[in-house]
Order: C-alpha cells, then sequence, then structure tokens
C-alpha cells in the first residue's frame, strides 16, 4: 500500500490539520498516505460531513480512516444526530460492522483495525470485513500497548492479507528514543510473521510548554532519529517514516492565556518565535519574515500565510488554529520531501479540470 | 474584440455548469497555471511563447478555489477584450486593481462574472431553486456553480 510513498501522517481531523492538509501541494500529497482519527466536524449535523473534509483536504487517494477514541470518551451529546453516529461507529456488533460500513462506503477509505486492546476484538468477523472491502488494511498500536497486534499478524498471514500496514506509534514526548528497542523488536517479530506487511515507526517531540523559551527557539525533531535508529536495528525494506504532524494529542479545555506564537517546520527541527512584551501575530511575523533562518521560498501555503500576516492581509493568522495550520502545512511538506530535497520548492502547476 | 470563433468556443462551455474554466482557456489557446504568487495578488496574464494564443495566465495558488475560479475568469476576460493592450503582462491585484483603467478592468469583471455564472444557468438555479430562502437560495447555487456566496449574492441582486 505504501510502495513509492514516503511518509504516513496521523492525524485528527480538528481544523488545523485539515486546513494544513487541504492546502498542500499536490506533489506533496502524491508522497504521503494519512491516517486521520474521525470526530464529528464542528457544528455540522451529520457525521458524513466529518469524512467530506478528509476527503475534500486528501483529494482522491487513499487515506487510513480511524476513529477518535478522545471524542467518545468526551461522551458527545446523543441528541445530536453526528455524535449518535459516531458512537454508533464504535458498536462491537457483527465485528464493528456499522464502523466497516462506513470505511466500505468511499473508494480511498481504508480500515484501521478496531478494538486492538480489547479482549474480544473478534479478529476473524474484522478479517471478513477487510477481505470483502479488499484495500488493505492498517493495524496501529502504541508501543507500550501493543494488545492483540502479533496475533492479528498471524491471522492476517494465514489469510493471506500482504497489504497490511503496522503502525508502531511511540507516542508524544521528548525521550522518543528510549522507545527505540521496543519498537525494533515489534517491527522484528512483524518482519517474521510476514515479510510482505510494511511497518510504519512513528512517534511526536513536538512540545506542548514554551514558557520560558524566550522569544525565538529551536526545538529539534526527534521523530526522525527515532525511526533511523529503528531502520539501523531491523534490515526491512518496507519500514516507513511516520509521525503527528507537529500536532499536540487532545486535551480537555483548560482556560489559560493564549500567547501569540508562529512556528516554521524544517526537515529536523521547529523554529518558533513567541510573542513578548504583547506582540501581536503580525509584529511576531514580521520577525520571522526578517529572520536568518526563514526560508520563505518553498511556495507553500503555510510560508504564504505568514508572509500575509506580516503584511496584514485580510485572509492571515489571527488565531492558534491558524497558526498550528501553518506549522502542520510545512511540517507535512517537510517529512513528505525528506528524502526528495528537489521536491520542496514548488513551482507551477499547469490547471486542467480542477478548476 | 472577441472573434467569432472565440465566441462559439464561450457559448458552447457556457452551456455547461459548473463552467470548466481551465478546459474553456485551453481551447482560446491559453496556458493556464497555478503559482505561488505573493499575498495581494491575484492573478496576472502575459506574453507566452509556448502557448497558442501567445499568452499564459498565472493564478494564485493559495486563494480559494471559488477565488480562483473568478480570478480566472477574469484573465480570460482581458485576453478577449484587451489582448492589445497586454504588451508584457497585466498584473491584477485582489481588488482586481492593475495597470490597465479602472474601465478596462470593469469590463473584465462583468465578462468574467458572466462565465462563471451564466445567465441562462442563473435562471433554470433560480427556478429550480425558488422555494429557498434568498440565503438558501444564494447557498445552493454558489456551491452548484462553484463560485463565492458573496459574488453570487450580488449576481443574484442581494
Amino acid at each position: 500500500m505504501l510502495k513509492g510513498r514516503e511518509y504516513v501522517p496521523l492525524l485528527y481531523t480538528r481544523l488545523a490539520e485539515i486546513r494544513a492538509m487541504r492546502e498542500l501541494p499536490e506533489s506533496s500529497k502524491n508522497l504521503m498516505v494519512p491516517v486521520f482519527k474521525l470526530r464529528p466536524w464542528l457544528n455540522s449535523k451529520e457525521l458524513d460531513r466529518a469524512v467530506e473534509v478528509v476527503e475534500e483536504a486528501v483529494g482522491n487517494r487513499l487515506y487510513g480512516l480511524d476513529l477518535d477514541e478522545f471524542k467518545l470518551n468526551l461522551n458527545p451529546d446523543p441528541s445530536k444526530t453526528a455524535a449518535t453516529q459516531f458512537l454508533q461507529l464504535f458498536e462491537k456488533a457483527e465485528g464493528y460492522k456499522n464502523y466497516y460500513d462506513l470505511v466500505a462506503s468511499g473508494p480511498n477509505r481504508v480500515p484501521v483495525f478496531r478494538g486492538i486492546n480489547d479482549a474480544d476484538l473478534e479478529i476473524e468477523k474484522q478479517i471478513e470485513h477487510i477481505l470483502h472491502i479488499d484495500r488493505g488494511v492498517f493495524v496501529r498500536a502504541k508501543v507500550g500497548e501493543p494488545g492483540s497486534l502479533l496475533e492479528i499478524a498471524r491471522k492476517l498471514a494465514e489469510n493471506d492479507i500482504d497489504n497490511a500496514v503496522f503502525i508502531i506509534d511511540c507516542g508524544w514526548g521528548r525521550d522518543l528514543l528510549v522507545s527505540a528497542a521496543l519498537a525494533s523488536q515489534f517491527a522484528q517479530r512483524l518482519v517474521n510473521t510476514s515479510d510482505k506487511f510494511e511497518i510504519v515507526i512513528a512517534g511526536s517531540s513536538f512540545p506542548d510548554d514554551f514558557k520560558g523559551l524566550g522569544e525565538r527557539f529551536t526545538i529539534p525533531a526527534i521523530e526522525r532519529q527515532l525511526y533511523f535508529e529503528v531502520r539501523r536495528q531491523v534490515n526491512f525494506d518496507a519500514l516507513y517514516y511516520g509521525d503527528w504532524g507537529s500536532t499536540r494529542p487532545p486535551t480537555d479545555p483548560i482556560p489559560m492565556k493564549h500567547v501569540p506564537r508562529i512556528d516554521t517546520a524544517r526537515s529536523t527541527d521547529w523554529v518558533c518565535w513567541r510573542s513578548e512584551d504583547d506582540e501581536t501575530y503580525v509584529e511576531v511575523a514580521q520577525r520571522v519574515i526578517t529572520d536568518p533562518a526563514w526560508d520563505g521560498k518553498l511556495g507553500i501555503w503555510g510560508e504564504y500565510m505568514v508572509v500575509a500576516t506580516a503584511e496584514e492581509e485580510a485572509v492571515r493568522i489571527k488565531a492558534p488554529a491558524m497558526a498550528a495550520a501553518v506549522r502542520v502545512n510545512i511540517h507535512l511538506h517537510q517529512q513528505a520531501n525528506f528524502d526528495n530535497p528537489g521536491g520542496l520548492h514548488v513551482g507551477d502547476e499547469a490547471v486542467g479540470d480542477d478548476l | 474584440m472577441i472573434t467569432d470563433t472565440q465566441r462559439s468556443i464561450l457559448q458552447r462551455h457556457l452551456s455547461e455548469v459548473p463552467v470548466k474554466l481551465g478546459a474553456l482557456a485551453s481551447e482560446l489557446g491559453l496556458e493556464v497555471f497555478k503559482s505561488p504568487l505573493r499575498p495581494g495578488i491575484s492573478g496576472l496574464i502575459e506574453p507566452s511563447h509556448s502557448a497558442p494564443s501567445g499568452f499564459r495566465i498565472k493564478i494564485n495558488r493559495h486563494e480559494s478555489v471559488e477565488r480562483q475560479r473568478f480570478t480566472l475568469a477574469h484573465e480570460i476576460s482581458h485576453f478577449l477584450l484587451h489582448r492589445e493592450l497586454i504588451r508584457n503582462g497585466v498584473i491584477d491585484d485582489t481588488m482586481y486593481r492593475s495597470n490597465l483603467s479602472s474601465r478596462h478592468e470593469i469590463e473584465a469583471n462583468k465578462l468574467a462574472s458572466k462565465i462563471v455564472m451564466p445567465e441562462a444557468a442563473v435562471d433554470m438555479l433560480r427556478r429550480k431553486y425558488s422555494g429557498h430562502s434568498f440565503e438558501e437560495m444564494t447557498h445552493l447555487m454558489a456551491k452548484d456553480l462553484r463560485v463565492s456566496e458573496p459574488a453570487m449574492r450580488i449576481k443574484l441582486g442581494g
């Protein structure tokens, strides 16, 4: 499934991620297969809208359609149609039939194995759905909570399901490299089960606290090192890089004073500019585009928005979600082109039937 | 001025909505690119040695699709109406102001509006959605024609 691709971003269907994905150049989208954790879309009445916005953003390409358990845990209001439809996708009846039916109803949706940490995950029934849909499957596990990862791998191999992608997620943190040995161990066991599987090593070192770091700072991105370390230990061709797209995991709302911050992403780090002395987004952006670290020549939306902000255009960064979308957009573009630096600078794209 | 051949091409493409602007431009001999233009610039038309018509259009790849469509229609209109004035190129800002006169820009805007929102299609859709409120009608028609709601609202006289 991933042959010819370079990158598997793991994303939630939040405003920032969707906008960041939607605005990527087609050339970058062609290098990735994202996996989205679905949740009801903003104030939309129907859950279908959430799938629509993902597919508008991804274009006519394969993507993993996962479910956002965090939103399930928030106990969405069952009186709202979208929330009810969302809850139904988690029902275990008939091997998660509701979920697999949703996946089957769109031609580019790839299922993500359900309930990997549950005792009664109905492997056989789920495999029936996967065989019926016939687009392969993602199996994702946290490195510290592998659940039935290896048992599922064995069953998939027994059923000759070769186009399975295993995602070993090392989670968020600045100590990601501690997970490398464990991730390597699981990857090696999967390779031993079938050398036809594809394996993604993912994690994120993007921080969640920027206090005390000053008005400008650089944060190394360790997830690439994690991937390289596992690749060094597991000599396997079909090992792919994944990450959380420089996002943070969802959290319950926390009342806090918002401090404007603009981040840009490079291939192995992020450069962040934080408001000091009540600087506005416009003033922060003006600092960004005069900084030696500023490229400004990639030709992508994220950079365009920083310049638009510095020049006080009507459409500009005015809130954290848009600032996050800018960072995520540049990050996704950088990681998709990590081994293809020639593709980083985007030029003219011929218009065809799309307009 | 618009030649008979161009008028015929235009009429044929305007009979189906949303109007396929890329195909229309191509049949008129124009090259069209989505380009990383700077903020504040929506599009431009300039001479090209490789385009059959002798002109290429660039539209800002970072603006919304609806905005890109109107910009493309606007630049096509400059080609149809003002190609003898284009010389080294015409760059349109986000307000569709350029080195051409206001009169020429107004002309291009009027024709662009007719290209993305053909009269016959507008009449047909107005009948189709006659049972809806003005706001709903604007929303539905904008979606069918792939134009912005403000542009649709102006067209419907709101």
